[in-house]
């Protein structure tokens, strides 16, 4: 990993303890993973399904 | 439940896209949709805070309750070609990428008019023009 790479990496980590714990461990999770797998797809498609106004 | 700050998100999206720019395709594809979907996601917990306080006017609830299906529907292509693409190049099939590109080109244009609503909703701070990356 470059010197860019490492600064990008604390960046994003600053930023996203701030945006709460949730958000923070998907979207981590997403930057961490190598090939998705149909589950991971899947994940985001239950993700988009939610109607407007759900919970 | 996702926190209301969310100004933060631009800069999230360009860092998580100037990450992953160097990424396989597939990957990069996934992480930049998948990014886009939480944060989308974020956005509409936010708006449901002030429009569960009474903030929205019907007419603004409106249009962004007919915005928000053609964001499902571009999001989910956008997913849908991206795992046709991966399930294509794993079996030795042609594949293209700019169907991708092309699908994630329609998200792009739907999640910065939502973006749009949603700010005059009075979530705040919200980015007044995202820029999704098409994949090499």
């Amino acid at each position: 990993m470059s010197d860019l790479d490492k600064q990008l990496v604390i960046s994003i980590l600053q930023v996203l303890i701030q945006y709460g714990p949730q958000a923070y461990q998907a979207i981590m999770n997403i930057l961490k993973k190598g090939d998705p797998t149909p589950a991971d797809w899947d994940s985001l498609t239950q993700i988009v399904a939610k109607n407007l106004h759900d919970k | 439940m996702y926190n209301k700050k969310i100004y933060q998100i631009p800069t999230i999206l360009l860092l998580s896209v100037m990450l992953v720019a160097c990424s396989s395709f597939i990957k990069t594809s996934y992480q930049t949709l998948g990014t886009t979907v939480h944060i989308v996601e974020a956005a509409r917990q936010a708006y449901n805070n002030v429009y569960s306080l009474g903030g929205v006017s019907p007419d603004l609830d409106s249009k962004i309750s007919a915005l928000w299906p053609k964001y499902q529907d571009a999001m989910n292509a956008a997913i849908s070609s991206s795992k046709a693409y991966q399930v294509a190049t794993q079996n030795g099939l042609p594949a293209s990428k700019e169907e991708v590109n092309i699908a994630i080109g329609n998200v792009e244009v739907l999640v910065n008019d939502l973006i749009a609503l949603f700010s005059k909703a009075g979530v705040k701070d919200l980015p007044s023009n995202l820029a999704i990356e098409r994949i090499k």
